[in-house]
């Protein structure tokens, strides 16, 4: 949300590399959105390339799209920009799959940013909030791996919740 | 071909996301399956709302009691596995509930999550017959939460001259309570942290002081009986105020920095005073009413102003001396008629005057 102390950190650029090899030239003050890079930053410096094993180019370049977004938006000084963030969080999280939900998610935590872990997990509990179980697990595509009627003593054991 | 993914995320992520979901499904969830089973055990957050969630037990020939032993047994679970389970702790919970007189019901359950040490509680207990309010009496061990940074209490009671001790307390927020002078007093001395305060819907004060050095916010909102309020809060930065009193004293408040005074009853005397008394005053909002007929807005940092005419009334007068103002937004409308005329206008100069 607070960004005023990295704009003094003018256009200073990062190099960080993906899993897959792909590299990404960002300014600092938008990298270190993410509390992940900004502790790399701090402990090493910036000169040398940052790798991030964990995370692939497609998913990085999402995360790093949502942050520079931010950035840009809290920078035009202060009232306004919370709505703009706002209607453009909800773009960004409109018409996103599971499959790309579920990596971002991970991506993001990893990376410590938490808006966007905010952003994301409240998306998925949209996805749940209001349906039925047998709904989730259709919107999910859970498995059940209960054994034969072990689904039925569950209920029957936490009556409370399911009469 | 979709795949599960959900169920693949780590622990920490599938609590995070079911702390937005209402508890009852969180603990129906656990029938999905082997890894789903227990997950509500270690969901930090609570979601206990009746008007939302009593759809749920519709089904029940008295839902509101199959609310109430959910709530009840759900507690009493978590209670139980806090013992063998590491990642247990609850530190938020939203409880809004119709009232039924069984104090000591409430009382176990406040008592249980105070005991775990709660960061976040929201308390909303109705009165059941609207005939005949009886209303719940919040137990000392929450006034006394040494955990607590967020206390949000709606439609309830305290007994105002008990003990309050609250040295983590950050935000508190009291809805449509009866709250006299004396109680407020206490209960802000209570909370040696607090930075925001937000009053809604309060009756009962008539001479309300609010003195605290940490306090940034103070919003009091719907208020009718005062005759005299007194904000004394050297490092307050926003303040608004939506009654009908007729004398607000904050001449102590000198770090203002936004101010709104809705439907405000204040001569133009007390206003002008106030307005020109904050030197650090940058936005300003006001919905004008019958007593400010000319006024005058001044300061030298003033970058904002709004203002707004509620009622048709005669012709208002404003001098405005902002040489650093920014934006001026005026809003005017004819509530009578059948003419609605809105009128807003902003403008990015350095000098405004106006009559």
């Amino acid at each position: 949300m607070s960004s005023s102390s990295t704009t003094t950190t003018t256009t200073r650029l990062l190099m960080l590399k993906a899993s897959d090899g792909v590299t990404f030239e960002v300014e600092e003050a938008v990298a270190t959105k993410l509390g992940a890079i900004n502790n790399m930053v701090e402990e090493e410096g910036s000169e040398d390339l940052i790798c991030l094993p964990n995370v692939n180019g497609k998913f990085l370049g999402m995360v790093l799209e949502w942050c520079k977004k931010h950035a840009n938006n809290n920078t035009n000084s202060d009232k306004g920009n919370d709505e703009v963030n706002k209607w453009w969080d909800k773009e960004f999280v409109m018409d996103l799959d599971q499959n790309t939900l579920y990596h971002l998610l991970m991506a993001a935590d990893y990376l410590s940013g938490t808006e966007l872990v905010d952003l994301l997990t409240e998306k998925v509990a949209s996805m749940i909030r209001g349906k039925k179980v047998e709904e989730i697990r259709e919107t999910f595509k859970i498995k059940s791996d209960f054994l034969p009627g072990q689904e039925e003593e569950i209920r029957k054991k936490n009556s409370w919740a399911f009469e | 071909m979709a795949v599960d993914r959900i169920s693949k995320l780590p622990d920490p992520l599938i609590h995070h996301i079911l702390s937005f979901v209402p508890t009852i499904d969180v603990v129906r969830m656990s029938i999905l399956s082997r890894r789903w089973r227990h997950i509500w055990y270690s969901v930090p957050t609570l979601d206990f709302c009746d008007i939302d969630q009593i759809d749920r037990f519709c089904f029940h020939h008295q839902p509101h009691k199959a609310f109430y032993k959910f709530v009840d047994k759900c507690l009493k679970h978590r209670w139980r596995s806090m013992r063998y389970i590491a990642d247990s702790v609850i530190t938020r919970i939203k409880l809004h509930t119709e009232y039924y007189r069984d104090s000591a019901v409430l009382d176990n359950w406040l008592n249980f999550v105070v005991r775990g040490n709660v960061e976040e509680l929201d308390l909303c207990i109705r009165p059941e017959d609207f005939d005949n309010f009886v209303y719940y009496c919040l137990p000392e061990s929450v006034l006394n939460a040494r955990s607590l940074t967020v206390l949000k209490l709606d439609n309830l009671t305290f007994d105002g001259s008990c003990s309050v001790s609250l040295p983590s307390l950050i935000s508190l927020t009291l809805t449509d309570l009866e709250l006299h002078d004396e109680a407020l007093h206490n209960l802000l001395l209570g909370c040696p942290a607090l930075e925001n305060f937000l009053l809604r819907e309060c009756s009962g004060m008539h001479n309300p002081r609010i003195s605290s050095s940490t306090l940034k916010f103070v919003g009091i909102l719907g208020e009718e009986t005062s005759e005299m309020i007194e904000i004394e809060t050297r490092n307050l930065q926003s303040f608004i105020y939506d009654g009908n009193c007729e004398n607000v004293n904050l001449s102590a408040c000198k770090a203002i920095r936004n101010l709104s005074l809705l439907h405000c009853l204040l001569d133009k005397q007390k206003l002008e005073d106030i307005i020109c008394g904050l030197p650090l005053l940058e936005s300003f909002t006001i919905s004008l009413y019958s007593k400010s007929k000319h006024f005058r807005i001044c300061g030298q940092h003033l970058k904002s102003i709004r203002m707004e005419k509620i009622y048709n009334q005669e012709e208002v007068e404003v001098t405005i001396e902002a040489p650093n103002l920014v934006s001026l937004c005026y809003k005017g409308s004819y509530l009578s008629g059948e003419l609605e005329k809105d009128l807003s206008f902003t403008m990015a100069q350095s000098k405004v005057s106006e009559g």
